[in-house]
C-alpha cells in the first residue's frame, strides 16, 4: 500500500482529479493522439546482427511514410520509433520499458530475436499493446506470451514447415540415410522436432546427428560424420553462413548427399553469396524468393523504390517487413476507423487477411498465428532459388 | 583544506566524518526515497536496472579492483545467481531466503572456481575465467530440467508478506535496499582486516607473504565474496528481465561489467557505482540523443557503438584513474579553491617500480 492511499487531504484529491482525465486517455488507447498513432520496434542495431537490420527497419518504415503520404491511417499520421536490442534480452527489456511506458505506443511490429522477443513479450501485452509479427520462433513466443488476443505471429512454425518440408523430400527421393546438423538452441531444437516427425511417420530413424553453435565457422567434423554415416540426405538447421559452409564442406568431400535447410537458411543472400557452393541445395519455402534479375515487375518496382528511398538492397526480408506492416495498417488500423483502441485492432485483425506478394498466397490469422503455414521446396539453380516442389499444404496430426 | 583532529578510535572509524558529505549522502538518501514517488514510470524501472547493475560491479570490484584478479567471465555468476533464485522460489522458499540463498549458492561456485583459478595470474586468470563463463553458458543452455534450455525460464513472482514486490515502485525500493546493505558490507569490508589483506596482495603478493598474510586463502575469498554479490544482482536481474533465457548472461554482460569498474576507477567502490551508472544509462542517454538528432543521423548504423568507444578511449586516454579519480579531483579542487595545485595528483614515480615486485 502506497502512503499517500492512507491519507486523503485537498492535495490528493486534486492530483487525483488532474490524473483522472489521463489515466481514462489511456484506458482508451496508448500512443493514439488526435493526429498521431505512435508505434515502436526494437531491432538488433549494434549486436551480432546488426548488418541485416536495415532491411526490417526500412521495410517497415517504407510502408509507414507511404501511409502518411496517403494522408495518414483515418486522419492520423503514424510514427514509428526504433530502439536497439543489441540481441540481449535484457537490453531488450529496458528498450520495451521505453516504448511502452515513456513513448506509451500503441503497438510494436517487427521487434527482432528470439531470446529478445521471449523476454519482452509478456509485459508488452500485459500492458495492452498490440505485438505484432516478431521475428522469432513462434511456438515458444506465443507460449511466454500466453497466447494474447494482442500477440500475433507471422513466422511459420520451425516445426511443422520442417515436417511439411523433409514429408516431401523423404516421399519424393526416397533417401536410404537421413542425417541432421543442428544449430544448437530453439532453432535446431524445433526443426529437429519437425524432422524427427517426417522420419518417424516414415519408420525411420536418423543416421548421425551432429551440432554447431551459433557463430561456428567450420564444419568440418559434423559433415565428416555425416559422410562416415553414408547419408543420402542431410536435414540442416541453419542460418546464412553456416548453410554455406556446409555445403562447401559437402563439395569438398565430394559427397554426393542431398541437403535441405530449414526456412531460415533458403535466403536470396544463401545463393548470392554462395554462388556456386550452394548449387543444388534444397530450402524450405514459407514465402516467395526471388533469384536476382528473375523478379516479376511488381516486385522490381517495389526494390527500386526502396533503393530509391533508403539507399539499401532489397532483399526478402525488407519486402516481409514491409508485408507484415502493410499487415497492420491495412488489417488492423485502418478499419477500425477513428476509434483506435487495442481491442478493436486486435479484433479487426484476428478477422483481416493479406494477399501481399510475397506470400504463396492469401494468409489469415488462426488463434492469432499466420494460416495456412504452407511451403515449398526450392533448390539453388542456377545461382537462384527455384521451385522444386508443388505448394505443400501441413500434414495435420 | 581540511585536517581530521582524531581524538579517539571511533572518530577515525565514523563512515562520515565531516559534516559536508554527512549533508551530501543525507540529500542523496532523501533524493533516492522520494525518487518514485515523483518519476515517470520508465526511469523507476531505469533506476532499479542500474541499482542492479551497481551490485554486479560492485562485485567484480571486490575481485578486480581491489584483489587485483581479472575475470571476464562474471555473467557466470549473474547466471548462477539468477537461476539459483528461479529454482529456490519455484521450491517455494520466501523471496529474501531465495534471494541470500541464490547469493550464497553463486558465492560457494565462486568459491569452487576461486580454487584453481588462483593458481594463475594476469591474462592466465582472465583466459580461466572467461573457459568458466562459457562452460556455464552451455550448461545453461543443455540442461534443461533445472533452467528450461535456450526456451528460457519464467521468472516467479517475488512474494513478500504475501504482497507482490515485483511491481514497479516496490521493486525499485528492493533494488535500492539490496544496494545499501552491499555497498554497507563492503564499506566495512575493505576498511577492516580482509580489505586490506586484499590491497596487500593487489599490490604485491611478495609482500603481502611477507607480512603474513595468508595468500592463497584470501584470493579464494575474494573469488567467493564476488561470486556472491554478483549472484545476489543476478537474482534480482531475473525478477527484473522477468523471462530469462541463456543468451542474458552472454559474455558481452561479462565485458559490460568489466567496463563499469574500469571506467569507475578500480580499487574504489564509489567507482564501481558511478561507472555502473554511466556504463547502464549510456544506451538510454544515446537513444534520447537519437531523437533531437537529424534523422539521417540518427539512423545511422552503428552510431550508439561509436559513442560507446568514444566514452571509452576518452577514459583511458585522460582519465586513467576513471570516474572515481575525477570526482576526488573536483572535490578537492573545490575544497582547496583557491589554492588547488594542478601537481597534486602527479604520483612519484619511485612508488610505481615498487608494484612490479610481485
Amino acid at each position: 500500500m502506497r502512503p499517500n492511499r492512507l491519507t486523503l487531504n485537498r492535495r490528493t484529491l486534486i492530483a487525483a482529479a488532474l490524473a483522472a482525465p489521463a489515466i481514462a486517455r489511456r484506458a482508451h488507447a496508448a500512443g493514439v493522439s488526435d493526429g498521431e498513432i505512435l508505434l515502436g520496434t526494437h531491432l538488433d542495431l549494434t549486436g551480432p546482427v546488426a548488418a541485416g537490420m536495415p532491411s526490417i527497419r526500412f521495410g517497415t518504415q517504407m510502408r509507414i511514410d507511404e501511409a502518411n503520404e496517403a494522408g495518414g491511417v483515418n486522419g492520423r499520421k503514424l510514427r514509428l520509433i526504433v530502439e536497439d536490442n543489441g540481441s540481449q534480452p535484457q537490453m531488450a527489456v529496458r528498450a520495451t520499458d521505453k516504448l511502452i511506458r515513456s513513448d506509451e505506443v500503441f503497438a510494436i511490429v517487427n521487434p527482432f530475436g528470439s531470446g529478445t522477443n521471449a523476454a519482452v513479450v509478456k509485459r508488452a501485452v500485459d500492458a495492452g499493446v498490440i505485438y505484432f509479427a516478431p521475428w522469432a520462433a513462434s511456438a515458444i513466443i506465443r507460449r511466454i506470451g500466453g497466447n494474447s488476443k494482442y500477440l500475433f505471429t507471422t513466422v511459420p512454425n520451425y516445426d511443422t514447415t520442417m515436417a511439411t518440408g523433409a514429408g516431401w523430400m523423404i516421399d519424393t527421393h526416397k533417401p536410404q540415410k537421413i542425417g541432421f546438423i543442428m544449430q544448437e538452441g530453439p532453432l535446431g531444437d524445433l526443426v529437429k522436432q519437425g524432422a524427427m516427425a517426417a522420419l518417424t511417420a516414415h519408420g525411420m530413424k536418423p543416421v548421425a546427428e551432429a551440432s554447431y553453435k551459433a557463430g561456428d565457422i567450420d564444419f568440418s567434423s559434423q559433415v565428416a560424420r555425416m559422410q562416415a554415416a553414408g547419408t543420402d540426405l542431410i536435414i540442416i538447421a541453419t542460418i546464412t553462413r553456416e548453410t554455406i559452409g556446409i555445403m562447401a564442406e559437402v563439395k569438398k568431400l565430394g559427397m554426393a548427399a542431398k541437403v535441405l535447410t530449414a526456412s531460415p537458411g533458403r535466403t536470396g543472400i544463401v545463393a548470392d553469396l554462395g554462388k556456386q557452393t550452394v548449387e543444388g541445395l534444397y530450402g524450405i519455402g514459407a514465402w516467395n524468393a526471388y533469384a536476382a534479375g528473375k523478379e516479376p515487375a511488381e516486385v522490381k518496382a517495389w526494390q527500386e523504390k526502396l533503393t530509391r528511398r533508403h539507399g539499401i538492397n532489397a532483399d526478402e526480408n525488407a519486402i516481409l517487413a514491409y508485408a507484415y506492416a502493410d499487415w497492420l495498417i491495412s488489417g488492423g488500423l485502418q478499419p477500425v476507423g477513428r476509434e483506435v483502441t487495442n481491442d478493436r485492432v486486435a479484433a479487426a485483425l484476428a478477422a483481416s487477411a493479406s494477399e501481399h506478394f510475397i506470400f504463396y498466397g492469401p494468409k489469415r490469422f488462426v488463434d492469432g498465428h499466420i494460416d495456412p503455414e504452407d511451403v515449398q521446396i526450392d533448390q539453388v539453380t542456377g545461382g537462384g532459388w527455384a521451385p522444386a516442389s508443388p505448394r505443400l499444404l501441413p500434414r495435420k496430426g | 583544506m581540511r585536517f581530521s583532529y582524531d581524538t579517539s578510535y571511533a572518530d577515525a572509524q565514523r563512515l562520515l566524518r565531516h559534516w559536508p558529505g554527512r549533508i551530501a549522502y543525507a540529500v542523496l538518501a532523501a533524493v533516492l526515497l522520494a525518487g518514485p514517488l515523483v518519476l515517470p514510470k520508465f526511469f523507476i524501472g531505469e533506476a532499479a536496472a542500474t541499482f542492479i547493475a551497481c551490485i554486479m560491479a560492485l562485485g567484480l570490484m571486490v575481485l578486480t579492483g581491489f584483489t587485483g584478479q581479472v575475470s571476464l567471465g562474471h555473467a557466470a555468476f549473474v547466471a548462477i545467481g539468477a537461476y539459483a533464485e528461479i529454482g529456490l522460489l519455484d521450491a517455494g522458499l520466501p523471496f529474501p531466503l531465495a534471494l541470500s540463498l541464490a547469493g550464497a549458492i553463486a558465492g560457494a561456485a565462486g568459491l569452487l572456481i576461486g580454487l584453481p583459478a588462483i593458481r594463475v595470474s594476469g591474462l592466465y586468470l582472465a583466459m580461466v575465467t572467461l573457459a568458466f563463463a562459457l562452460v556455464v553458458e552451455q550448461a545453461v543452455g543443455r540442461w534443461k530440467s533445472v533452467t528450461g534450455g535456450y526456451d528460457g525460464a519464467q521468472v516467479p513472482d517475488a512474494l513478500l508478506f504475501g504482497a507482490n514486490i515485483g511491481g514497479l515502485v516496490p521493486f525499485y525500493y528492493v533494488c535500492l535496499a539490496v544496494l545499501v546493505l552491499v555497498l554497507l558490507a563492503l564499506i566495512n569490508l575493505t576498511r577492516g582486516y580482509v580489505g586490506r589483506a586484499f590491497v596487500g596482495i593487489r599490490d604485491s603478493e611478495a609482500a603481502a607473504h611477507a607480512l603474513g598474510i595468508w595468500v592463497s586463502g584470501y584470493k579464494v575469498l575474494a573469488f567467493g565474496i564476488s561470486a556472491a554479490i554478483t549472484g545476489l544482482g543476478g537474482a534480482l536481474l531475473a525478477h527484473q528481465v522477468q523471462y530469462v533465457t541463456p543468451d542474458v548472461f552472454s559474455l558481452n554482460l561479462s565485458m559490460q561489467l568489466v567496463l563499469m569498474v574500469v571506467v569507475g576507477g578500480l580499487g574504489s567502490l564509489r567507482g564501481a557505482v558511478l561507472g555502473a551508472v554511466l556504463i547502464g544509462l549510456l544506451p538510454t542517454a544515446i537513444s534520447r540523443l537519437k531523437a533531437a538528432l537529424p534523422s539521417v543521423a540518427a539512423a545511422q548504423f552503428g552510431l550508439d557503438t561509436f559513442i560507446f568507444g568514444l566514452v571509452l578511449a576518452g577514459f583511458v586516454l585522460f582519465e586513467p584513474s576513471g570516474l572515481n579519480g575525477r570526482w576526488i579531483k573536483l572535490r578537492t579542487f573545490f575544497e582547496a579553491f583557491p589554492l588547488y595545485r594542478r601537481r597534486t595528483f602527479v604520483r612519484g614515480k619511485a612508488y610505481a617500480s615498487s608494484e612490479r615486485h610481485r
